[in-house]
């Protein structure tokens, strides 16, 4: 789809709007000025029509008869006239008048054309006294009708020139409007170009953005710089937590396979014994394992943030809790410590049979590893509030506070050396989170250093 | 020499630790932590540092620049499982003398530590001379005018340490610090032996003292044996 441009669309739709506006507004100004002026012309016309009655005099024949002296009339050469007596005869009309602007028609003010011509015709029917003496000085009446007619054209002509200055003034504020506009528009979207060349400068390398004073300046621009100041910083901060995990990985990876070879390289220093040789490969082995360990804890969690589950499948927990304990029982009973479960039946979650055991197994394993021997660690599934709650609770040393919050991170280590000696890769923690997420529940630890420690988690039902 | 080892991972640090003391028979301290590393330094004489960069409470990378910044020159040599250039730049010039990526090779470790620790002291070359005694630190071989003298690894240490810092009163103590790790205490009443030893070995060989004793400062080897 072409871009559309803020620029043009607000100036066409201004203009466009001005334009209307001066429509109207000389649209009813000439509307007004044609009333006015075609009310004045009638006036005019009625005036002149009177002086043509005035000049109507008596004809002293003996039908006491009215004439017209067109010597006494004073009116525009262009203007037609003429006079009917009742009789409907015509007694007088000017020597230029065409018989179809003259000929009566009705009373009052008509428009006729002729020859291209617009004219304005004004017919009356008037009283004309003669003979005033008679009639004990009131005269004789004599009824007759006057046809006055005159061209429009000067009026139209005048109004095409107010219409063309309408027409002009109408352009040159537009003009001036377009002009103040590009430059309004100019000022207004220049803190969006600014924040687009700041905003185009981020990359990968640069995960860096600072929302430019001129947007954030600007109210309504400044909740956008906001959020993409914030999404990119979030964004480094995930990536660097990627390449935190990637150097964290190649350390943990580098470092069991160095210990392989170191051990390999201590046994060949010097010639050794038979015993030497067999306990030398027992540690080998051993070194090996934890290679294995970490390379299948390493894809276990790839998996686990890959993978989602589909909707439809529903594993009740207790279930899978019975499995793990299972699965761990000889591990359990090997560091002398007791698993005690306690669940509700037909606590269902969307989580695969799969992860919720490798879930359930790892809180399992970690409570275990950090707990002393005779101690016990206690699983619990309960139904409450709508969600399905699972926890895992052990006696054990605890998290001190400072490291709680870093517990779930990818190969955080409360204490190195204490869990080196359990085994654990930093990963298990890790693994869990991201099963409870990848299904929108929540995961949380709590510990009371030298009483227990529990991991609380929630899950929806289904 | 004594060298410190900091890693925490427990079996690669043992496994160091025995290379470097039945290879070129060091004393070896361990430590898999960044703070106890820095406290020890400052507090014993090392005549290495051999450092993992990912360790608990400080990094290795703030392990050397503390070291640096408090004047604190012992050769560091760095493990690290990062082979970006970026952090080798950024290693060396925070001072570090030297790197090596896991999985490292242990004969070359050896080798490094033995060239940081000649070139830390001033020695460019493998082989060592003093007077007619000749000492050499890759076959741990001392002659004498051509002569194989035959000592054992303690008084191969003693005179390797000595032959560093020739014609300087070495204490018992610093040379106590050097040849043992954290037990050096223990071993302080037989150094004596190993010295007398020593000194008659060469004796022998030489036909002149070449290490002398001075009561209550220490031992140094003479300018007057170097014939």
């Amino acid at each position: 789809m072409k871009p559309q441009s803020i620029v043009r669309r607000t100036m066409l739709l201004v203009l466009s709007t001005e334009l209307l506006c001066a429509l109207v507004f000389s649209g009813s100004a000439l509307w007004h000025e044609w009333h006015t002026r075609m009310h004045a012309f009638d006036v005019t016309l009625s005036g002149r029509s009177d002086s043509i009655l005035g000049a109507a005099q008596d004809a002293e024949d003996a039908a006491d008869s009215i004439r017209i002296d067109p010597a006494e009339i004073k009116i525009p050469s262009s203007d037609v006239y003429a006079v009917y007596n009742s009789g409907g005869q015509l007694i007088g009309s000017s020597h230029n008048a065409a018989s179809a602007l003259i000929s009566r028609t009705r009373e009052g003010f008509s428009d006729k054309h002729l020859d291209g011509h617009a004219y304005r015709v004004f017919q009356r029917s008037a009283m004309k006294i003669i003979d005033r003496d008679d009639n004990d000085g009131a005269g004789v009446k004599r009824p007759i009708t006057i046809v006055y007619a005159a061209p429009t054209a000067h009026i139209w002509h005048e109004i095409r020139e107010a219409a063309g200055f309408y027409a002009l003034t109408g352009l040159l504020l537009m003009a001036a409007t377009a002009s103040l506009l590009m430059m309004l528009l100019r000022r207004v979207l220049h803190p969006i170009e600014e924040l687009a060349t700041r905003a185009a400068s981020v990359s990968k390398e640069a995960l860096h953005f600072e929302a430019p004073a001129s947007a954030l300046q600007v109210k309504e621009l400044a909740p956008l710089a906001q959020v993409l100041s914030n999404t990119v910083s979030r964004l480094r901060r995930a990536f660097e937590n990627e390449q935190r995990f990637v150097g964290d990985a190649a350390h943990e990876l580098k470092t069991a396979v160095a210990v392989v070879r170191s051990t390999i390289q201590v046994l060949a220093m010097r010639s050794r014994s038979t015993k030497e040789y067999t306990s030398g490969l027992d540690r080998l082995l051993e070194d090996n394992q934890r290679v294995e360990d970490l390379v299948s804890r390493m894809l276990t969690l790839a998996c686990m943030e890959q993978q989602s589950d589909p909707e439809t499948v529903a594993t009740d927990l207790g279930d899978a809790v019975s499995k793990a304990v299972h699965n761990l029982a000889s591990f359990a009973e090997a560091r002398m410590v007791a698993i005690l479960s306690e669940t509700e039946t037909n606590v269902r979650v969307c989580l695969s049979m799969e992860k919720a055991e490798v879930l359930i197994s790892n809180l399992i394993v970690n409570a275990i590893q950090h707990s002393t021997a005779g101690a016990q660690v206690k699983v619990t599934v309960e139904q409450r509030a709508g969600k399905a709650l699972l926890q895992v609770r052990d006696t054990g040393a605890g998290i001190a506070e400072e490291a709680l919050p870093h517990i779930f991170e990818r190969f955080y280590r409360e204490d190195s050396s204490r869990s080196r000696e359990t085994g654990g890769a930093g990963l298990g923690l890790a693994i869990c989170k991201s099963i409870v997420q990848s299904v929108g529940g929540t995961i949380r630890m709590e510990s009371t250093p030298g009483v227990q420690t529990v991991a609380h988690i929630s899950f929806s039902l289904t | 020499m004594r060298v410190l080892v900091v890693e925490d991972e427990p079996r690669l640090a043992d496994n160091i630790a025995t290379a470097l003391r039945d290879g070129p028979g060091y004393a070896v301290d361990l430590t898999a932590d960044g703070q106890e590393a820095l406290f020890l330094c400052g507090t014993r004489e090392y005549d290495l540092v051999l450092l993992d960069l990912m360790i608990p409470t400080l990094s290795g990378q703030d392990v050397v620049r503390r070291l640096r910044s408090a004047n604190n020159g012992t050769p560091v040599l760095v493990l690290t499982a990062l082979s970006n250039k970026q952090t080798t730049i950024e290693l060396l010039n925070l001072g570090a003398d030297d790197y090596m990526t896991k999985p490292f090779d242990l004969g070359e470790l050896i080798a490094r530590v033995r060239a940081l620790i000649r070139r830390g002291k001033g020695v460019s070359q493998s082989i060592l001379e003093f007077g007619v005694i000749r000492l050499n630190l890759a076959e741990q071989t001392v002659t004498s005018r051509g002569d194989n003298v035959d000592l054992s690894p303690t008084e191969y240490r003693i005179l390797e340490y000595l032959i560093h810092r020739p014609r300087v009163i070495v204490s018992k103590r610093e040379l106590l610090e050097h040849l043992y790790d954290f037990t050096w205490e223990h071993h302080s009443n037989v150094i004596e032996a190993h010295v007398s030893n020593l000194r008659r070995k060469l004796r022998l060989t030489t036909d002149a003292e070449v290490l002398e004793t001075y009561r209550g400062r220490g031992y140094r080897l003479a300018a007057d044996g170097a014939v």
